[in-house]
C-alpha cells in the first residue's frame, strides 16, 4: 500500500490542470460533430473507453516510466511522427483518463478525492510529456496556443520546406486521392474515430504561405487485432504529408485535427513531401522523394494498396456483434497511448486487449441512448445531479457563446472539472491508486496473432520489447537533446549545433550537409540553384492561374 | 469533515437537456451504491478499489438496466434509439433505429417544387442523378458485390465515414440526412471530391430510382456559423426536370 500524500502545492496544480482540461475539452467537443456511426455503437464505446483509461493508464505509465521518462517520449515524438502526436498524447495523458474520472464520479462509484496518487501521477506525466514535445512553443494545449501546434524544430522544418515538390495537376490529383483513401481507411481502422490521424503546424513560410504536416498512423499490422491479415500488404505503418499552402487559414486542435478555411484546401496546396517514421527512427525518412514522378507514383501505389484493404476490413467489422464492436471501439480509443508501451519495451498484448471488470460492470447500462444522453449532459449542458459547480459559476466557454447571443438566459453554472476538495490535506484519508491489488480483466474479441510492423522489419512481441529496450539515439542524449530552437537562435555557430543539423539533413535531397547557419532565404537560393521554384514563385503561379 | 453523502449542495433536476435517461439511470446507480455502502459498514476508501464489487457489481447494473428500459418505455413510449444497425440486430428488445423515425418537413418550408435542402460541403457544379438509398450494412454489401450504378446519388442517414467506406468514391454525389459539414462523411466527401450535402432536410422520402438534381453550385456552408445570420443558404434538392430549368 502506497504511503504517498498529496501536498498543498500538488493539490493546487491538480485542480488547475482539471480546469485547463475542462477549458480545452469543452470547445473541442462542441465544435466537432456528433458522435455517430451506422456501423459502430459509438457512444457506448466512447464513454466506456474513458473508464477503461481511468483504470488502465496509471499502471501502464508507471510500468513504462521504469524504462523511459515522459521527457524521453516527448523528444522522440517531436523527432518522428508515430502514433503519439498531439491527439494521441493528449488522449494518453489527460483527456481519456480525466474524462473517465468524471464519468465514474457522475455514476457515484468514485469520489473526487479518490485515487489521488494516480491523479497526480497522470497529470504530472502528461504535463512533462507535452512540455517536452512542445518545448519550442511552450504550451501544453493547442487550445491555449490559439489552435496551433508548432512543435517541429527549425532543422526539421527547413528540410520539409526545401525538399517539398512544387505541385502540378498530376501531383495534386495523387495527393488528393492518397489523402482521401487513407483518411477513410483510418476512420475504419479506428472504429469511426480520428485516433489514427494527427496534424501539426501551421508554420510560417512568409506572405500567406504556410506549412503543416498531416500524419496517418497505425496503417499496418499493429496491436489492433483486427488488422491481422487485412493490413499485411500496407507498406508503411505511419506516413506524414508535408503540405505547403498559399492563402489558407489553418487550425490544429487538441484533437490533432487540421481545419482549413476555405475547407476545400487542395486547390491552395503549392508544395508536397511524403515521409515515414516510427518509434525506431529518430528522423523523418523520405518516401518516394527522389523525384516528383517518383512521388506521384508512390502516392498512387500506396493509395491502391490501402483502398484494397478497406473492403476486407469493413467485412471483418460487419461480422462482429454489438459487444465485440463495443470492445473493439474501447481498444481503439485506449490504443492512443500504445507507443508509450512500445517505446519503453513493456508492451503486453493481452493486457492491452483486455477490458477491466470494473468497466464491464457498467456495460449493461451503457446502451446507445444513455451514452448519447450522458455525453450531452456532461460535456454540453452541464446538467444533472453533479453538473453544478457552484451557484455563482459561469463556464468560460458557455459564457463566450452566450455573449454572442442577445436575450437568452445565462448558461447553467456547471463545468466538466470535478475538483479535488482541499479537506484531503487535513487527514489524508483517501485511496491512493485505483489498481493496487484490484484488477481483473478479460477480452472477448479475436486475439492478435500476427507480428508488429516497423520500417526495418516485423517483430514478435518479445523481439519488439527487446529491440525497444536496446534503442538509442544521439538525439536523446546531451548535447543534442538540449539543443532546442532557443539555443540555436544564438548558438548556431556551435560545432554541436552544426553536427545536429547535418544529422537531420542526412537524407535531404537539397539540404544535405548544409549545416546550421541556414536561414529561410538560403532555402530560396538553394531551390533556385536546383532549378526549382521558390515558394513565393509557386504561390504567384497559383494565383495567376486562378 | 468528509465528503459524506455523495449528494451535492447545488444540483439541477435530472430531466433537463441532458436527457431523461441520464437522470433515470444515474439516480438508480447512485442509490444502489449508497445502499451497498451503508450495508457494508465500511469506509468508502476501503470499498472503492479493492472491494469494488461490494459497491456495485455486474448483476446489479443488469437489474438497473432492465428496470430503466421498462421505465423508459413507459414514460417515452418507445425503445432506446440506436445509431448503429448492429444494436437493433443484436438487441431488438431494447432498440429502434433512430433513422427509422425520419422526420419530414412541411413542403412550405422549401421553395416551390423543392424536395428538400442541405448544407453544401463544397461548391461545385449541380449534379443530376439517380437516387440509391443506403441504410444498412446489407445495402453496402450488395453494392460491393454488384457495383455502384453509374450516376448514383446516395442517400445516407449516417454522418459517419465507415458504413459506406468501400463505396464512397464511386458515388456521383451524396445526400446525408444527418451530421454537419465537419462530420466524417463531410470530410471524406470533400477529400474525395464527391459532392455532398450534410444535415439534409426532406419534405418526403427519396425513393430508389428517383431522378433528382442537387444544386451543388450553392455556396459551401460556413462550418463555424453559430449564429443564423452567418449561415449560407442551403442547397436545394429538386426533381430532375425542375432542377435542370433552374
Amino acid at each position: 500500500m502506497s504511503e504517498w500524500r498529496i501536498s498543498e502545492a500538488q493539490l493546487h496544480l491538480v485542480n488547475t490542470a482539471l480546469a485547463e482540461h475542462d477549458d480545452t475539452i469543452v470547445p473541442n467537443l462542441l465544435t466537432r460533430t456528433a458522435q455517430e456511426s451506422k456501423l459502430f455503437p459509438m457512444l457506448p464505446y466512447f464513454m466506456m473507453s474513458f473508464m477503461q483509461a481511468y483504470y488502465m493508464y496509471p499502471g501502464i505509465l508507471r510500468k513504462a516510466s521504469e524504462h523511459i521518462s515522459p521527457e524521453d517520449i516527448g523528444h522522440r515524438m517531436r523527432n518522428s511522427s508515430g502514433q503519439l502526436g498531439t491527439l494521441a498524447a493528449n488522449m494518453s495523458g489527460q483527456l481519456l483518463y480525466l474524462q473517465g474520472r468524471v464519468e465514474l464520479i457522475k455514476l457515484g462509484v468514485l469520489r473526487p478525492e479518490d485515487n489521488l496518487e494516480d491523479l497526480w501521477y497522470v497529470i504530472d506525466w502528461h504535463e512533462r510529456l507535452m512540455s517536452t514535445y512542445r518545448r519550442n512553443e511552450g504550451h501544453i494545449w493547442t487550445n491555449a496556443a490559439g489552435d496551433m501546434s508548432q512543435v517541429l524544430d527549425e532543422r526539421v522544418l527547413q528540410v520539409l520546406e526545401a525538399d517539398a515538390f512544387e505541385i502540378d495537376d498530376e501531383l495534386r490529383s495523387a495527393v488528393a486521392r492518397f489523402s482521401a483513401v487513407t483518411s477513410q481507411y483510418s476512420f475504419l481502422v479506428y472504429c469511426e474515430s480520428r485516433v489514427g490521424m494527427d496534424a501539426n503546424g501551421p508554420y510560417n513560410l512568409g506572405d500567406q504561405r504556410m506549412l503543416h504536416v498531416r500524419n496517418f498512423t497505425t496503417l499496418g499490422e499493429s496491436g489492433l487485432p483486427w488488422m491481422d491479415g487485412v493490413a499485411a500488404d500496407i507498406p508503411f505503418q505511419n506516413l506524414s504529408l508535408a503540405l505547403i499552402t498559399d492563402d489558407v487559414r489553418i487550425e490544429v486542435t487538441d484533437f490533432g485535427s487540421a481545419y482549413t478555411v476555405p475547407e476545400v484546401y487542395q486547390e491552395h496546396i503549392i508544395g508536397v513531401g511524403l515521409y515515414t517514421s516510427d518509434i525506431f527512427t529518430d528522423r523523418f525518412v523520405p518516401v518516394g522523394m527522389g523525384s516528383k514522378q517518383e512521388l506521384i507514383a508512390t502516392l498512387n501505389q500506396i493509395a491502391d494498396v490501402v483502398k484494397a484493404a478497406i473492403a476486407p476490413l469493413h467485412r471483418r467489422f460487419a461480422q462482429m456483434n454489438f459487444d465485440e464492436m463495443t470492445e473493439a471501439g474501447i481498444l481503439a480509443y485506449v490504443y492512443a497511448m500504445s507507443d508509450v508501451s512500445f517505446m519503453s519495451g513493456t508492451w503486453d498484448q493481452e493486457e492491452w486487449e483486455s477490458i477491466d471488470d470494473r468497466v464491464r460492470r457498467v456495460w449493461p447500462i451503457f446502451n446507445e441512448e444513455f451514452g448519447t444522453s450522458s455525453f450531452m449532459s456532461d460535456y454540453v449542458t452541464f446538467d444533472g445531479l453533479y453538473g453544478a459547480a457552484g451557484e455563482y459559476l459561469i463556464h468560460p466557454y458557455s459564457y463566450r457563446s452566450w455573449k454572442a447571443g442577445t436575450d437568452r438566459p445565462l448558461p447553467k453554472p456547471g463545468r466538466v472539472a470535478q475538483f479535488v476538495p482541499a479537506y484531503v490535506l487535513n487527514d489524508h484519508e483517501y485511496s491512493r491508486r485505483a489498481s493496487d491489488g484490484a484488477t481483473s480483466s478479460r477480452s472477448d474479441i479475436a486475439r492478435k496473432s500476427s507480428t508488429y510492423q516497423y520500417l526495418d522489419g516485423r517483430y514478435t512481441q518479445d523481439e519488439l520489447n527487446a529491440k525497444a529496450r536496446a534503442y538509442t539515439s544521439p538525439l536523446l542524449v546531451a548535447p543534442w537533446r538540449n539543443l532546442d530552437d532557443a539555443t540555436v537562435k544564438f548558438g548556431y555557430e556551435d560545432p554541436d549545433v552544426d553536427a545536429l543539423y547535418r544529422y537531420t539533413q542526412e537524407q535531404s535531397r537539397l539540404l544535405k550537409d548544409r549545416g546550421s547557419a541556414l536561414v529561410r532565404a538560403d532555402i530560396d537560393r538553394i531551390r533556385t540553384e536546383a532549378g526549382e521554384s521558390t515558394w513565393a514563385e509557386a504561390a504567384a503561379k497559383r494565383r495567376a492561374a486562378h | 469533515m468528509k465528503y459524506a453523502t455523495g449528494r451535492p449542495k447545488w444540483s439541477f433536476p435530472e430531466d433537463t437537456i441532458g436527457g431523461v435517461l441520464t437522470g433515470m439511470t444515474r439516480s438508480k446507480v447512485i442509490a444502489q451504491v449508497n445502499a451497498n455502502l451503508a450495508k457494508s459498514g465500511k469506509p468508502w476508501h476501503e470499498l472503492v478499489n479493492r472491494q469494488w464489487a461490494d459497491l456495485l457489481n455486474l448483476g446489479e447494473t443488469q437489474e438497473i438496466a432492465d428496470a430503466v428500459l421498462v421505465e423508459f418505455q413507459a414514460s417515452q413510449g418507445r425503445k432506446f434509439y440506436a445509431g448503429a444497425e448492429i444494436s437493433v440486430l443484436d438487441k431488438p428488445d431494447q432498440y429502434v433505429l433512430r433513422s427509422d423515425g425520419d422526420t419530414y418537413y412541411d413542403a412550405s418550408e422549401f421553395p416551390p417544387g423543392a424536395i428538400g435542402d442541405g448544407d453544401n460541403v463544397f461548391q461545385t457544379t449541380d449534379v443530376t442523378g439517380t437516387i440509391v438509398v443506403i441504410r444498412k450494412v446489407a445495402d453496402v454489401n450488395r453494392l460491393i458485390d454488384d457495383g455502384v450504378p453509374e450516376n448514383t446519388i446516395a442517400v445516407i442517414d449516417d454522418s459517419g465515414g465507415t458504413l459506406t467506406a468501400p463505396l464512397l468514391p464511386d458515388f456521383e454525389a451524396v445526400i446525408c440526412l444527418a451530421g454537419t459539414v465537419r462530420s466524417h462523411l463531410g470530410i471524406l466527401g470533400r477529400e474525395f471530391g464527391v459532392p455532398t450535402l450534410m444535415a439534409s432536410r426532406l419534405s418526403r422520402p427519396l425513393e430508389n430510382g428517383e431522378l433528382v438534381t442537387v444544386k451543388f453550385s450553392s455556396e459551401a456552408q460556413n462550418a463555424e456559423a453559430f449564429l443564423p445570420e452567418d449561415r449560407k443558404p442551403r442547397a436545394l434538392i429538386l426533381p430532375a426536370s425542375q432542377g435542370a430549368a433552374q
